[in-house]
């Protein structure tokens, strides 16, 4: 017979041996392991999930701080170009004042310069002039600069015109003896200082003015001449007037040069 | 020439009715090849994704031995796994190391495939019972009417004895060929024919496993489709 009894129910025995041997040492350990991993694996994915999201949104957030940066940045950058240009401006502008400040004083400094100049040249030229005058006339008319003066100024005293000699009159006939002063640049000889006052007596014989009380004074600063001097009338015989028209001319030549300078500078 | 139609016929040591025959030596060494190998790899078991070939090989197994089992049953293979996993496997490995010289397979012998049959023929109620109890199970043999109560049996019997006996005469038959054709073509020929009895085996393997399975679903899928129908009436 080919079914053994007791090898069939040894086999039953067997197999349920094997059954329970495997299900200790095969099933349970391997199927253990294997829902581990599973839940390992799925744990990680979820984490993974999760630190993607999280990634994502740190990404957003870096994403938007950058933008609020760039936004920041433009605007910083927008303040201070105005800033500088500000800046710039007040720099030029007080550039501008400083150098128009130093233009003026220069400018002042270069006047007074021309004026001392001017002056000093005036003195100089007025003293060269008479001195010169005065030796060609000593030279070749044999006289002195000073008495052809007085002739001079005593002959224009006794041809005044008709107004000047109103208006002498008009000085005259509101003055007192001490307010008539004659200056010269040198000493007027006694008879020449008859001679003036009595030419002005001659033209203004109306007059109450006490001549002996007219002062005579010498005043270096004429230069070369005479002035009669009435409170509201001024009779100059100098060269004041000369050295004048000369200061003029070298005023303007100056001028004309200081503006040419300033052009090319 | 003497061909043992099954390692029964082998006897090796007796005592009065006790024999120790060949069926019974190579099922143990069988069953310890199983036992060792499986503790061997899962004394050192990793849930990590670095496995070693031996955990590779068993997860494979055990993996796809669940996934036929919940592609037939529909429901976890957690209660099945090691009654329908140890019959693959047993019958594999005992098939698949005919290979070996000498070796006789315990599943060449009708009283092992007939134990293996009576273990599926008593397993199917168990887990029937288990899931619906003895009055549920005991009464799908009355479906769909108590006429049928006798061919339910007789199928019940029948398909039992049709598990055993087509494992018995696939292997028994496989061993008998190759011993046949050394002695008419002892070159190459046998080979190919062990080869071919490697495929066979495996395939019986499966078919063994396969069919146990559906028995064992199809006295629980009963008590499943029942319950959804009354779940279903309550409902409605």
């Amino acid at each position: 017979m080919l079914i053994d009894p007791l090898t069939t129910f040894a086999q039953i025995i067997n197999f349920l041996i094997l059954v329970a041997l495997l299900k200790r040492f095969l099933y349970a350990p391997i199927t253990r392991v294997m829902q581990q991993r599973e839940r390992r694996i799925a744990k990680q994915l979820q984490e993974a999930a999760s630190q993607q999201e999280t990634a994502l949104q740190e990404a957003e957030r870096y994403r938007q701080i950058q933008q609020d940066f760039e936004a920041q940045k433009a605007k910083l950058l927008t303040q201070a170009r105005q800033d500088a240009d500000h800046h710039r401006q007040a720099l030029l502008r007080q550039t501008r004042e400083e150098v128009d400040r130093s233009r003026d004083l220069w400018t002042t400094a270069v006047h007074r310069e021309k004026q001392v100049f001017l002056s000093t040249l005036r003195q100089g030229v007025g003293q060269q002039v008479a001195s010169t005058v005065r030796d060609v006339l000593r030279d070749l008319a044999n006289t002195t600069l000073e008495q052809q003066m007085i002739e001079t100024f005593i002959t224009h005293l006794s041809h005044l015109t008709g107004h000047e000699q109103e208006t002498l009159e008009a000085a005259l006939s509101n003055a007192r003896g001490q307010d008539l002063v004659i200056q010269s640049t040198f000493a007027i000889a006694d008879a020449d200082k008859a001679r003036i006052l009595g030419a002005l007596d001659v033209q203004a014989p109306a007059t109450r003015v006490d001549l002996g009380m007219s002062q005579f004074v010498i005043v270096p600063d004429l230069i070369c001449g005479i002035e009669l001097k009435i409170p509201g009338y001024k009779l100059a015989w100098n060269l004041a007037h000369y050295l004048e028209r000369l200061e003029e001319n070298l005023a303007w030549v100056l001028d004309g040069t200081e503006v040419a300078w300033a052009e090319d500078g | 020439m003497t061909v043992n139609l099954t390692p029964d016929q082998i006897i090796v040591w007796q005592w009065g009715m006790f024999s120790l025959n060949a069926t019974l030596i190579f099922t143990w060494l069988v069953m310890g090849l199983l036992v060792m190998g499986s503790w061997l790899v899962t004394r050192r078991l990793s849930d990590s994704t670095q496995l070693s070939r031996g955990q590779n090989l068993l997860e494979v197994v055990v993996l796809g031995i669940s996934n036929q089992i919940e592609e037939i049953s529909e429901r976890p293979p957690g209660p099945y796994l090691p009654f329908v996993g140890t019959l693959f496997i047993f019958i594999a490995v005992s098939n698949l190391l005919s290979v070996i010289p000498g070796y006789q397979p315990p599943t060449g012998s009708l009283s092992t495939t007939t134990a293996l049959a009576l273990c599926v023929f008593c397993a199917v109620p168990l887990y029937g019972v288990q899931k619906k109890g003895v009055r549920g199970y005991l009464q799908q043999y009355l479906q769909p009417s108590p006429v049928m109560l006798p061919f339910n049996i007789i199928g019940e019997l029948s398909r039992i004895l049709a598990l055993a006996v087509r494992l018995f005469g696939n292997v028994m038959s496989g061993t008998m060929i190759v011993g046949i054709l050394l002695s008419v073509a002892p070159l190459i020929f046998p080979v190919v024919m062990q080869l071919l009895g490697l495929l066979t085996g495996l395939i019986q393997a499966y078919i063994f496993a396969i069919l146990a399975m559906v028995f064992i679903a199809a006295a629980s899928r009963v008590d499943t489709q029942k319950q959804a129908s009354v779940s279903e009436v309550s409902h409605g």
